[in-house]
């Protein structure tokens, strides 16, 4: 966007393609990365949609269980830690900056994972209590 | 030479059937150390020495052949016992194709029917997993190679042994016009060769036998790797006229231990520790090397951290892991490990590739493997380098007996009370583990899409009664399961080449197949979409497996790339930039119509948990029939 104020002002053959990237880029922006589609039409807590636009779900699952690294409910972290390790993370976790993620966005997204449906105790789950 | 219709009886193919199940007694030796070709069956012997009706032996000779060198090929691969050839069809190995199909009965080998040379290569890489010896794989020494250097690449980084036959036409004048010219090439091998551990143009039928045996003989000394024997057209299609040479005798060879005095060292090291541990790498290739590797871990109470393939139950309290063990450990035992640095180190993948040490800067680290033993420069499989105090070079499993014998020589009996100590600490932390993976596996349980933990014990609940073995790459939620035996999970494909997983699960359950067991394999969508005709294989041969699609209907991996490289240039994570390239929809991918397509019994998509379990039940029971049986499940990432 910033690099976008300075283009502006060119008249150029640069600039017209600038312009068509752009806008494509800006089409492609409504996009989501929600492609299960109907799958996830069913009501969810609020901050689903930004837990699941954001990507969050590709690395911790869309319940915040975790799959190939940190679970993110039971318990969820106070809030400063976890926009803390949001913006500045430690490990290979990507730094998600306010340029990318809102505080508002960061919010609600936090509001999902607190109010993610308690999941079944495993010793009532035939399959997991071992039985 | 010798007429092979006066053949030695028995004597070769005896030899490598009693060796090849990784028997390691010498052989006795035979009053010869070279046996004949094998007896053809009375009605092709009639055949093929008679003069057709109504044909002078001029005729005879101008229009047929008596005796194929082909002929003479197939009994040296049988000689070797090896089962089955691998193969799509083609007209530069065509000779040695109908040799195998009527000369040799189609059986040991069996040729099977591949719809693609990449399936076919991991197919062999598959199979050698669990049957612990080669396939041969048979392709055009040109095009036919070049779609199977992929899987060939997966099972040189794997050390994974197969035999593979490439046709070619080295007689230029004799080559017909066309396409026989496009599939002849000067080197045809060159392309794969730095990716094999041998190879070899025989030239002439005994060129051949002798090289076949050597190809053979490398294949399975460790490290082991792919093999090429490339193919003359006109060696296999000329006639013989019954005049063969002798095929050399095969002796399995012993794998290298590592030297006696420094294991001695290494006993002495890992019994004076505070805090040893056993990176268990890709050691173990046979139950063998897994009970030695149990017996030395509670001969010292060492936490032992798997590798890339079973070889250590997951149902013991020393498997642990973590980098937890790393930071504590005051020695550490590598074995048949490639990536020591990465343990001692972490690097992580930020803007400034930023690499920090796990380890105590004091760690003493043995290294004892096979790796140096055979090792290639121009694709990068080595890892970093990284230095270690008490380097052995041996193969891992066999020298893992003289490393035992030197602990319990060498282990004063004032250590019992420190291992009584560290048992009960390992115990204790082992059900915290599984505690804590039962309750993960807990969340998000009844959610859509449905959980990759979901998945697993829905998988579980119809292979625990069972004999199984799990052929996939490493399962998801391998805590979940019960894992004690070497065949309960044949690792990854080594070189990380996306193409793997279906053909390769398909090779191994066919080597399961003999020994009844029940084969399972999660699937991962964008790797199955490379080749999926392996499917018809599994059809085709009557594959008994169980198949569940992981459908993400993504290539996952890449989605996580392109977001971090997306959120790194601040251009958001919510956009298209992830997905372009990367996901399956539009329109979404059906893999139960796919799969029925090449008659394989499907159900799915299933997006409702609750529908799994019954699913797979009934998929179970085609499968417990002798068939192969797929389940589409739309899953989350894991």
């Amino acid at each position: 966007m910033i690099n976008n104020i300075k283009i502006v002002s060119c008249f150029s053959i640069g600039f017209l393609f600038y312009l068509v990237s752009f806008s494509n880029l800006v089409l492609a922006q409504g996009a989501t990365l929600d492609y299960y589609g109907e799958i996830n039409e069913s009501e969810h807590p609020s901050g689903y949609q930004d837990y699941v636009e954001m990507g969050c779900f590709q690395c911790h699952g869309f319940q915040g269980q975790g799959a190939n690294s940190p679970k993110l409910v039971a318990p969820v972290i106070p809030y400063d830690g976890f926009a803390n390790q949001v913006r500045r993370p430690r490990n290979t976790m990507p730094a998600y900056s306010p340029n990318v993620l809102s505080e508002a966005k960061l919010r609600s997204i936090y509001s999902y994972l607190q109010n993610v449906p308690p999941s079944p105790d495993p010793s009532d789950i035939p399959l997991l209590s071992g039985d | 030479m010798a007429n092979r219709r006066n053949f030695l009886k028995g004597v070769g193919v005896a030899a490598a059937s009693s060796v090849a199940a990784g028997k390691v007694t010498a052989q006795t030796s035979p009053a010869s150390n070279t046996v004949s070709a094998l007896p053809p069956s009375a009605h092709a012997e009639a055949m093929e020495l008679s003069i057709p009706e109504g044909y002078t032996e001029d005729e005879t000779k101008h229009h047929f052949v008596q005796s194929a060198g082909s002929d003479f090929m197939v009994d040296v691969i049988k000689s070797l016992d090896i089962d089955y050839i691998s193969s799509n069809p083609g007209s530069s190995f065509r000779g040695l194709q109908e040799s195998i199909s009527v000369y040799g009965g189609n059986k040991k080998p069996e040729f099977l029917t591949c719809l693609h040379e990449e399936s076919a290569a991991a197919m062999a890489h598959g199979y050698a997993k669990i049957a612990q010896k080669p396939m041969g794989m048979a392709c055009h020494g040109t095009v036919g190679l070049q779609h199977a250097s992929m899987a060939i690449y997966n099972a040189y980084c794997d050390k994974a042994p197969m035999v593979i036959f490439a046709g070619n036409h080295m007689e230029a004048t004799g080559r017909r016009p066309g396409a026989e010219w496009h599939h002849s090439a000067l080197d045809c091998v060159k392309l794969v060769r730095d990716f094999i551990k041998w190879d070899d143009t025989p030239l002439s039928l005994t060129h051949f036998a002798e090289s076949t045996v050597r190809a053979y003989k490398l294949a399975v000394t460790p490290p082991m790797g792919p093999v090429v024997i490339q193919l003359d057209g006109h060696l296999m299609e000329e006639d013989t006229h019954g005049i063969v040479p002798a095929i050399p005798k095969f002796t399995y060879p012993q794998p290298p231990h590592g030297d006696t005095g420094a294991l001695k060292e290494a006993a002495r090291l890992l019994i004076n520790a505070d805090n040893p541990v056993i990176l268990a790498g890709s050691t173990a290739r046979t139950p063998a090397g897994m009970a030695s590797l149990i017996e030395l871990a509670e001969l010292l109470q060492v936490p032992v951290s798997g590798g890339g393939r079973m070889n250590f139950p997951n149902t013991h309290y020393l498997n642990q892991g973590g980098r937890g063990l790393i930071r504590q450990a005051d020695v550490i035992l590598g074995l048949e490990q490639n990536g020591l640095w990465d343990t001692v180190n972490s690097m992580r993948d930020l803007v400034h590739r930023t690499s920090v040490r796990v380890a105590k800067d004091d760690v003493k680290l043995i290294s004892l493997g096979s790796n140096d033993l055979f090792m290639k420069s121009n694709y990068q499989t080595f890892q970093r380098f990284q230095p270690v105090d008490l380097d052995i070079t041996g193969d891992a499993e066999a020298s893992l007996p003289y490393l035992i014998e030197e602990v319990k020589k060498q282990m004063p009996r004032s250590m019992r009370s420190k291992l009584q100590e560290r048992e009960k600490r390992f115990r204790k932390s082992y059900e915290q583990i599984i505690e804590g993976v039962r309750q993960a596996a807990a969340l998000g349980w009844n959610q859509r899409p449905v959980s990759i933990d979901r998945v697993s014990m829905e998988l579980w609940d119809v292979m625990k009664e069972r004999d199984w073995s799990y052929v996939g790459r490493v399962p998801p939620a391998a805590r979940l399961w019960d894992m004690d035996k070497h065949y309960h999970h044949i690792g990854g494909s080594g070189g990380a080449g996306v193409g793997y997983n279906l053909p390769a699960s398909i090779g191994a359950a066919l080597a399961n197949k003999e020994h009844g067991r029940f084969s399972v394999s999660i699937q991962p969508d964008g790797d199955s979409l490379y080749a999926p005709g392996a499917l018809w294989t599994a059809a085709h041969h009557r594959i008994p497996i169980l198949m569940v699609m992981h459908n993400n209907r993504s290539y996952h991996r890449e989605v996580m790339h392109l977001q971090r490289m997306a959120t790194r240039r601040q251009r958001g994570a919510d956009g298209a930039g992830a997905k372009i390239g990367n996901v399956f929809e539009d329109p979404h991918i059906n893999f139960a119509t796919l799969a029925q397509s090449f008659g394989v019994y499907s159900e799915g998509p299933i997006t409702n948990p609750d529908d799994l379990g019954p699913a797979i039940k009934r998929a179970s029971e085609i499968v417990d029939q002798g068939m192969p049986a797929l389940v589409d499940v739309v899953c989350q990432p894991s």
